[in-house]
Parts: structure tokens; sequence; C-alpha cells
């Protein structure tokens, strides 16, 4: 998406999917909301990036990272026995993988590679039911990278076990 | 079926193959059938309660944002020493009389904004003040609505100066809000009679190249007055801010 960016078109069109996707995992409609919004000022800004990417896929996936930093900033487990949500809680609060990964990442920002966080990997996995070959199609990585950012995720939530 | 693949599927934003594969087993299985109608009516509630244009109008106008981020942005004036007077000035932007955000924000969708160094402190100047070289101005902008702009000037030799974006090609994103000054105070030289500042703004993405060739083009013929306006395709708005230049 190089040529000239109509946010107020980006809205009407792709609005009701970002925010249910930002309700289903915020389970608030006035926070969904205000996700929604930081999601859409976030590709503006962004726009330079939008190398012919499917809008809906990055959109979906902006959203869902919005929503795990802000479950992540609510600070609190949630008080209700929703798996999903106790799931949720678990991925937004986990560290993104150290050591080795961190120095690739330093590189792929480097490089202007912005790749997906593993913590929006999981939710597309573990949450949303996406297979491993198309969370890579999603993000644009291997099969074998999503499964080793994925593995070293699990790890951190099974410290915090 | 993922909740990604159907609502990509409605967008027509599926690889044909993909897309294809989907229709066949959309056809075949009254679940993924109700799942689509469920994403239909959803859409249909979400438009009629308001919230997609809700959305919308708080990107546009960054409703909900912090709006008092000038502090952080006036920084120094890097030429001088001026952090007292940035307090001041800030105070004045931010809790001037009559303001709080929506007030300040009526009007003009975009306008320029000119402060300059004094004995005092810092000055807000009208558009037409009397300035001379050796002056410090700080250029700001603000806003109703996200867009795009770029602020040049012309003075009074002709010259074409860009003041914003301080580089790259496309013009740069402007947020909504409060006043919002450039990084760096402008030293005004000894060009005669005038400078111009112009604010360009556009609601998509636009080339600085189009306002700075239409600068030229408008300085070229410029005589003993700066120009009123710039030569800019019709989808670009423009306001000015004039400085008559004395000895």
């Amino acid at each position: 998406m190089t040529e000239a960016l109509d946010v107020g078109e980006l809205c009407r069109r792709y609005g009701p999917m970002v925010i249910r996707r930002c309700k289903r995992l915020l389970g608030d409609e006035a926070e969904a909301l205000d996700a929604s919004q930081d999601v859409f000022v976030r590709v503006f800004e962004r726009r330079d990036r939008l190398d012919g990417q499917f809008v809906s896929s990055l959109l979906f996936r902006m959203a869902t990272n919005v929503c795990l930093n802000r479950i992540r900033d609510r600070g609190r487990r949630p008080e209700g026995h929703r798996a999903e949500e106790a799931l949720l809680f678990e991925i937004a609060t986990a560290s993104e993988a150290a050591g080795g990964s961190d120095a690739r990442l330093m590189l792929d920002r480097l490089f202007g590679r912005h790749p997906d966080s593993s913590r929006t990997m999981a939710v597309l996995h573990y949450v949303d039911g996406l297979t491993l070959e198309e969370v890579a199609l999603e993000t644009r990585m291997s099969v074998s990278g999503v499964r080793k950012r994925l593995r070293a995720l699990r790890a951190t939530l099974k410290e915090m076990q | 079926m993922n909740d990604l693949t159907l609502e990509r599927f409605r967008l027509a934003e599926l690889p044909a193959d993909e897309a294809a594969r989907v229709a066949a087993q959309v056809g075949s299985d009254p679940e993924l059938q109700a799942r689509l109608s469920a994403l239909s009516a959803s859409d249909h509630d979400l438009h009629e309660r308001g919230l997609v244009r809700q959305l919308e109008h708080r990107v546009m106008t960054g409703a909900g944002a912090a709006a008092a981020t000038t502090a952080s942005r006036l920084g120094s004036w890097r030429l001088t020493a001026f952090a007292a007077a940035a307090v001041v000035l800030v105070a004045a932007i931010v809790w001037g009389p009559g303001s709080g955000g929506a007030d300040r924000i009526k009007g003009e969708p975009a306008s320029l904004i000119l402060y300059r160094k004094s004995d005092a402190g810092s000055e807000s100047l009208s558009d037409g003040t009397r300035a001379r070289q050796g002056d410090l101005i700080r250029v700001a902008y603000r806003s109703v609505n996200l867009c795009f702009g770029v602020i040049v000037s012309i003075d009074g030799r002709g010259t074409v100066t860009r003041h914003l974006p301080g580089q790259g090609e496309g013009a740069a994103t402007i947020q909504p809000g409060d006043a919002v000054p450039l990084d760096t105070a402008y030293e005004l030289d000894d060009a005669p009679k005038w400078e111009r500042f112009y604010l360009v703004t556009g609601e998509r993405a636009f080339e600085v190249k189009v306002v700075m060739d239409a600068a030229r083009r408008a300085a070229a013929v410029a005589g003993n007055e700066p120009p009123e306006t710039l030569p800019l395709p019709p989808e670009l708005r423009q306001t000015s801010f004039l400085l008559r230049k004395v000895s």
C-alpha cells in the first residue's frame, strides 16, 4: 500500500472487523473502540511499511498486538473462568524470547524488517486456531521460524506457571 | 475455519486459490454459512449503532488522544537558551484564556502559528507582523484533523525554504490537537520586504516536491508583494502567515 492512504475509507471498510477482533480479545466494547482507534492510528503512522500486504491481515495482527498490550497493562488476572481469557493473559504477560532471538530481532529492525511478535503468533495459533503454516503465511516467516518462536514463548509461559 | 480467514474472505482479500477453496467449503457447510451471516449482521449492527462512524471520527480528530504534547515537543529553541520562556509559551498554548482543546481547534482545519523570541521571553505573532533580520522565529502548526502536511516559506529574494518535514520525500503526518512547534527555531536573514510561510495539507499522502515546485513557481513571479497562495492541485489545502521585513 504505497499509494495515498485514505484513513476514513480504511475505517469504514475494515472498522467492523477490527472492532470485532478487539472486542473478542478485550471482552469490552468501549475498550475495544479505544483499541481500534489505536490500531488505525498506528497503520497511518506506519503507512510507508505497508508493502503490498493485505490490509485486513495486517490490521488483524495489529489489533491482536494492541489488545495484548492492553491486557498486559491491566496487570491483573481475569476473574472469569473462560480458558481463553486466562490463556490470553498468560500470552500477553509472557516476555519475548531472550538471548539469540533478541539479537535477531535487533537485526531485523536494523534492516527495516518488522516481524510480528511471538505473542501475536501465539494468539493466532493457540487462540485463533491457525495452523503453523497459516501463521507462517500471515507473518511471512518460515514454518520452522514460527515453530522456534512459539517454542521459546511456551518455555517462558511454563516458567511462569 | 478461523475467524481471520472468514473475515478476509468477506473482504475479498484472500489469494484467488484460497478464496475459491473457502467459497466451495462455505457452499456446503451450513455452520460456515451461519458464521458468515453473523459477521454480516455484526457489520450492520456496528454501522447502525454508529460505532464505525464514531471510530472514524475519533481516528480523524484524535479524540481521546493526549492533547498536551506541546510541552514535550517544544524543548529548547536550540539556537539560544530559552527554557523558561518555553514553559511560559507552553502554558499560553495549552492553558491560555478561553482554551480547552475543543474550543481551540474550531475554525480553519489547519493553521500556522509563529512565535518570536523577545526580551520578555517570547511573543505570539500576528499575520503581517513586522520582523527584521536576526529575529528568531518558532513556527508551529495546528490541525483539527489527522492529515499530511508540508511547511515552506518564500522570502523577498525569491528563496524557497523547506521547514516541515525536515527530510524525506513525503509530507509529514500531522496529528490533530494542540499546536506543535517545529524542532528548531528559524533565524530571519537579510532578505528584503517579506517572508511568507505556507502550510499545505492534504487528507492523502503527497510529495514534498509538489509543494516545493509550486513555491518556486510562485517565487519566480512574485514582485513586491508575496504570493498569497501557491499554485497547488485542488485536493491540497493551504494557509499562510506573512512577516513584513523592516530594516
